[in-house]
């Protein structure tokens, strides 16, 4: 079922009224129900993959209990191990089976020892890199002693397949949302009442920014060689706000929902684009991702202590493991590469903490400073934004090659001015509310009325029905 | 809890009636809209047509027909009701629809090509029947195709989302303020192209030299055939009509002879004549088309002309 659909209009309330109404003051029973509506939510999509949420559910919640309980040493690693294999065993198999059986026949090709390989025609479970990080998550943190085995499974299997956050984000640490299946949850009206704006705010990023620049970038992505210059430029910047809309645009809505059962999500996307160099870009971005790879494996590898060998290793592998769980191509690799190499000269001057704080807060404009400093970050971005869209690394070399062409300094073929106007409009909504949580974010204290307010909703609905792209798919769903 | 369940209640009042008052505005106004999409419909479900002469199938009707180049050698009220995009299933149920608010013609034209019998599965041009959902051929017809969810039939506006210009030309209708002017008496549903050969044969031959193969629908195949069935019936006069194609394209369609003697089994099993233009010497010569498949102006008024001489002996005939 997608955020984005009639179907999920209908869905939601039913299930709001039936947690609130008739199982109020009743735990189990409001877990019960949202462990139901997360199975009916993913089923809707394909009711077959519920097995292997199922089986993780079941195999992490006994791995779990397991870990806590074995005295030796030896039989928590085995049961910690068994829980990373599995996990990542049906990861590896649905998500990279075929990259990595095509790329081990192109390492034999080159080496003269053409093999052939089957290519099995595997359906990818929406989702899975999610539940998958979530899951381990919580068999590394029992096993670590940072958190004590869930004891009811219901629970458990409502916190492994919670529908706002199972298919795209955030990706929630068990010491963060487990707890709160266990507490008695009470209403809160400004919660409530924030999550609705907070998922029209994402609604309104999905379908009137995301999908229109979808279009333009589909356009210019699918035909490159038939343009070169300012055009293939506009591309990689609708391709940026794309990817943005759609995926900050989901992680809004996931956040807004659950905040309508009374769960508290961790925030994923903090105004990104207005990073002033990439180590804020990516405090920024994909918080949850960054965070997890930072604790599970960052760290774990020794983080940025040691020599600087240790930190460039460990720099190129966080992100090339970045680009990895983003896809089976080797075009994500190249973009994690790209990033790393944006990242790693921050690190080494010690300069990837200089912009902690929120950009030009307490001021309507930023300092030219300021201004060159997002410009340039951006611009970067989008560089490898380029090899994240590809269909192939030669491709996106092709791609950058046509960019610096004398037709940069032209105007380009494709020029919709309508949507440069809405993402213009988007970004001065975006500066404007960069220093809340949500652009719509209005606290019980602010003095608009209620005119005002509803006013602006109606405005955006309006926006919705008007600009809203064709029904399309969350690109983060394939991920 | 109260105070936020009263709110998001009368929120969505508001928007229903928001909706609601949108479908009625864009609703309405694309009813009396005369921008091409929306204007044959509208003329057609005001039973404003009321022609003799019918001119029925897909673009290949729609562009290549001059209705009053028709009506001036037959002396007719001709009407061209092609309908871009869509095979015969579309185009039965559009006759269906003129034939539900318009007196019955003397003559159908009917058009064939190789995809007539072809069913495509999405709904090409979706907007053209959005204002028209109160109608039951139409409502119908649009559930058999992709494009439409059930709730784009029951909710207000929904079917709406996204359609821009089919929303903002009802909302400037509706206010009388469109600027969107058709010359339907002019063309009467024909729809000319003064166009250049566009060269996309050509990136087609470069790119699939094996050609490609047209699946034809028995459900299509069945519903042709009682079409002429029940229009004979009628005592309403079928012709069908294969248009000139550009010749070298022809080979690319891997059964087209299939297809052709398909139609010839029809024809002669109905006993309806089929004039079949394929083999035209003007279908070697690009200069009349600006695609391989389409007649441009050019060539779409010489075609007429010769048409209209070849049919006089099936209207005169029938009007008798």
């Amino acid at each position: 079922m997608l955020f984005n659909s009639i179907e999920f209009a209908i869905f939601l309330p039913i299930v709001f009224l039936l947690y609130w109404f008739p199982l109020k003051n009743q735990l189990k029973g409001q877990n019960l129900l949202l462990l139901a509506a997360s199975y009916v939510f993913y089923g809707w999509w394909d009711y077959r993959f519920l097995t292997l949420i199922a089986f993780s559910s079941v195999l992490d919640y006994f791995v779990g209990i397991k870990i806590h309980q074995a005295k030796e040493a030896i039989w928590r690693k085995f049961f910690l191990y068994l829980s990373i294999f599995v996990n990542l065993g049906f990861l590896g198999f649905f998500k990279y089976y075929n990259f990595f059986a095509t790329s081990f026949a192109d390492a034999f090709t080159l080496l003269g020892q053409p093999l052939e390989v089957e290519r099995l025609n595997i359906i990818l479970p929406i989702g899975i890199s999610f539940y998958t990080f979530q899951t381990l998550s919580y068999s590394i943190d029992i096993y670590k002693k940072k958190l004590l085995p869930s004891k009811d499974f219901i629970s458990f299997a409502a916190f492994v397949s919670f529908f706002p956050q199972l298919v795209a984000g955030p990706i929630e640490r068990a010491t963060n949302l487990l707890p709160q299946f266990a507490k008695k949850r009470t209403f809160d009206y400004n919660s409530a009442v924030d999550g609705l704006r907070q998922i029209l705010w994402g609604l309104f990023k999905k379908v009137v920014i995301a999908d229109n620049c979808a279009i333009y970038a589909n356009q210019i992505f699918n035909n490159y060689l038939d343009y070169s210059g300012s055009t293939l430029v506009l591309g990689t910047v609708f391709f940026a706000f794309q990817i943005y809309g759609d995926f900050s645009g989901y992680s809004d809505m996931a956040i807004g929902t659950a905040r309508l059962f009374g769960f508290k999500l961790m925030r994923n996307f903090a105004f990104p684009y207005f990073s002033r160099d990439i180590a804020e870009f990516w405090r920024r971005w994909h918080i949850s991702l960054t965070i997890w790879f930072r604790d599970y494996l960052y760290i774990p590898l020794g983080g940025s202590k040691g020599g600087t060998l240790n930190k460039i290793r460990n720099t190129f592998i966080i992100f090339l493991v970045s680009g990895f769980w983003h896809g089976a191509n080797w075009t994500f690799i190249v973009w994690g590469f790209l990033n790393a190499c944006y990242f790693l000269p921050l690190m080494l001057l010690n300069k990837n903490k200089t912009h902690t704080d929120i950009v030009a807060a307490g001021r309507w404009f930023p300092s030219l400073l300021e201004f060159f400093q997002i410009l340039t970050t951006f611009s970067l971005n989008c560089v490898a934004w380029v090899f994240f869209r590809s269909d192939s690394i030669p491709r996106a070399g092709v791609y950058i090659r046509r960019v610096l062409t004398p037709e940069l300094f032209t105007l380009p073929k494709v020029l919709p001015t309508g949507l440069l106007c809405l993402i213009l409009f988007f970004i001065l909504i975006e500066w404007v509310g960069r220093e809340k949580e949500h652009p719509l974010e209005f606290s019980p204290s602010t003095s608009t009325t209620i005119g005002l307010r509803w006013g602006i909703y109606l405005t955006l609905i309006l926006f919705i029905l008007y600009f809203g792209a064709l029904k399309q798919e969350f690109i983060y769903f394939q991920f | 809890m109260k105070s936020f369940l009263i709110k998001t209640i009368c929120f969505s009042l508001i928007v229903f009636f928001l909706l609601e008052s949108l479908e009625l505005i864009v609703t309405q106004g694309l009813k009396k809209s005369t921008a091409p999409h929306f204007v044959d419909w509208n003329h057609l479900f005001e039973g404003e047509i009321n022609a003799n002469i019918i001119i029925n199938g897909s673009s290949k009707a729609l562009v290549h027909i001059s209705s009053t180049i028709i009506d001036s050698a037959l002396n007719a009220d001709a009407y061209n009701l092609g309908v871009n995009g869509y095979g015969f299933y579309l185009q039965n149920s559009k006759y269906t629809a003129y034939s539900e608010y318009n007196t019955p013609p003397k003559l159908i034209v009917q058009v064939i090509g190789n995809g007539t019998l072809q069913k495509r599965k999405d709904l090409y041009q979706l907007d053209q029947f959005l204002p028209y959902m109160d109608n039951k051929t139409i409502n119908k017809v649009t559930q058999d195709y992709i494009g439409l969810t059930k709730f784009d039939y029951y909710l207000p506006f929904i079917r709406y989302f996204g359609s821009r210009t089919a929303i903002k030309e009802g909302f400037l209708s509706f206010f009388n303020l469109s600027t969107t002017n058709d010359d339907f008496s002019k063309y009467k549903g024909y729809r000319p192209k003064d166009l250049e050969w566009d060269g996309t044969f050509e990136r087609f031959v470069k790119y699939s030299t094996n050609g490609y193969t047209i699946t034809l629908a028995d459900s299509s195949i069945q519903l042709f055939k009682q079409f002429i069935s029940e229009q004979q019936k009628k005592g309403i006069t079928v012709v069908l009509v294969y248009p000139p194609t550009y010749y070298p394209s022809q080979q690319y369609i891997n059964n087209r002879a299939k297809i052709m003697a398909l139609y010839h089994s029809i024809a002669e099993e109905y006993n309806v004549p089929l004039l079949d233009y394929s083999q035209e010497l003007m279908g070697k010569e690009k200069a009349y088309f600006y695609n391989s498949q389409h007649l441009n102006y050019k060539g779409a008024e010489i075609f007429t002309r010769k048409l209209a001489t070849d049919l006089k002996p099936y209207f005169s005939k029938n009007s008798n």
